[in-house]
């Protein structure tokens, strides 16, 4: 028979003689595991306390541009949000898609905009063909109103 | 919605950017900013509705129209910016001194960056938006992911009161009051209510 106590030599006595014999480096080693998983328990539910869940979602591949005939959506990665108010976004792009496209506007791009409140319901829209020119938009919190310019 | 009104970039140039006053001190309700020259703006200033043209200023590029520092800055309070430096928010005191927000990263070393917005109202809260990259190679193959870091700060105890990660490729914002978060992503927009 193997007489493993050859094998595991004075680190035998770390696991296998028990809680009143257990050496000073058999200490170190327990303290060291019970910090390090507290560690990480306190760093994972420190994370998980301070993730914040979403209250609502606006699908805006489902908004509808009023009067425009480009595509509705505002594309993936390339859409920009503003808060008015606490009450109120813009929902922002200069990259919509027209499938009407026009020799005037060969690159099929327009400007979309599209105003919320925090509850997803839409209250305007607005359109605009990007042409030569870079199209920007604003707002100001003091007079509540969207404005745009070119 | 239809435009009221059409207002050319300053000195006729081909582009501009729009600048919004936070406060309701200043004169003027926001600021229409082209660069004309590689260090300067040119900068025309509005007020009221529709809009009228109160006069025009030469700024140097990147510096905000209203608050005078640069657009990557933030006043928290009157003796205390903070800004990024190497990826880590840093707060520097009107003396000089400069201490860490945060000790973290929110980067990584493989390269990103992080912007920030500023509540209006106080209990002054600030939001970091940062995108980094893991890369992944086992020798076969390499591939590189994005990742996304939002944080909301509270300025005056400098602790992480709401935090949201995800992938990269967003656009986030932080509502006047600071107490809502909208982050665009995949084409939702999904709003959070801050403790």
């Amino acid at each position: 028979m193997l007489d493993t106590s050859a094998f595991l030599g004075t680190d035998q006595n770390l696991y296998t003689t028990g809680t009143r014999k257990t050496s000073r480096r058999g200490w170190k080693l327990v303290k060291m595991l019970a910090c390090a998983i507290t560690a990480s328990c306190s760093i994972l539910w420190s994370a998980a306390a301070q993730s914040l869940k979403p209250s609502s979602v606006i699908d805006l591949t489902k908004v509808r541009i009023a009067g425009s005939a480009c595509k509705a959506n505002l594309p993936y990665g390339f859409g920009h949000i503003e808060w008015v108010d606490d009450s109120r976004l813009l929902a922002s792009t200069y990259w919509g898609h027209c499938d009407d496209a026009i020799s005037a506007n060969p690159k099929k791009f327009e400007t979309q905009a599209v105003l919320f409140d925090i509850r997803g319901v839409i209250l305007a829209t607005y359109h605009m063909r990007a042409c030569t020119r870079k199209v920007h938009t604003g707002l100001s919190r003091r007079s509540k109103k969207a404005k745009s310019t070119f | 919605m239809h435009a009221e009104q059409t207002i050319p970039c300053p000195n006729t140039s081909k582009t501009c950017g729009i600048s919004v006053a936070q406060s309701s001190t200043v004169v003027s309700d926001f600021a229409s900013c082209s660069s004309s020259y590689p260090s300067q703006q040119v900068c025309d200033f509005y007020t009221g509705w529709p809009p009228t043209k109160v006069r025009q200023a030469a700024l140097p590029v990147g510096e905000d129209p209203f608050t005078h520092i640069a657009s990557s800055v933030w006043q928290v309070s009157p003796d205390e910016k903070w800004l990024f430096e190497s990826n880590h928010l840093t707060s520097v005191k009107a003396d000089g001194t400069r201490s860490l927000v945060n000790a973290t990263n929110f980067v990584g070393h493989n390269g990103g960056g992080c912007n920030g917005q500023l509540s209006d109202a106080s209990p002054r809260r600030f939001l970091a938006s940062c995108v980094g990259t893991h890369w992944y190679s086992d020798g076969m193959f390499d591939a590189i992911f994005g990742f996304s870091r939002t944080l909301l700060f509270d300025v005056s105890t400098k602790s992480i009161i709401g935090r949201v990660d995800g992938n990269a490729f967003i656009s986030s914002a932080l509502s006047p009051s600071g107490r809502k978060i909208a982050i665009l992503k995949g084409g939702k927009v999904r709003l959070y209510d801050a403790p």
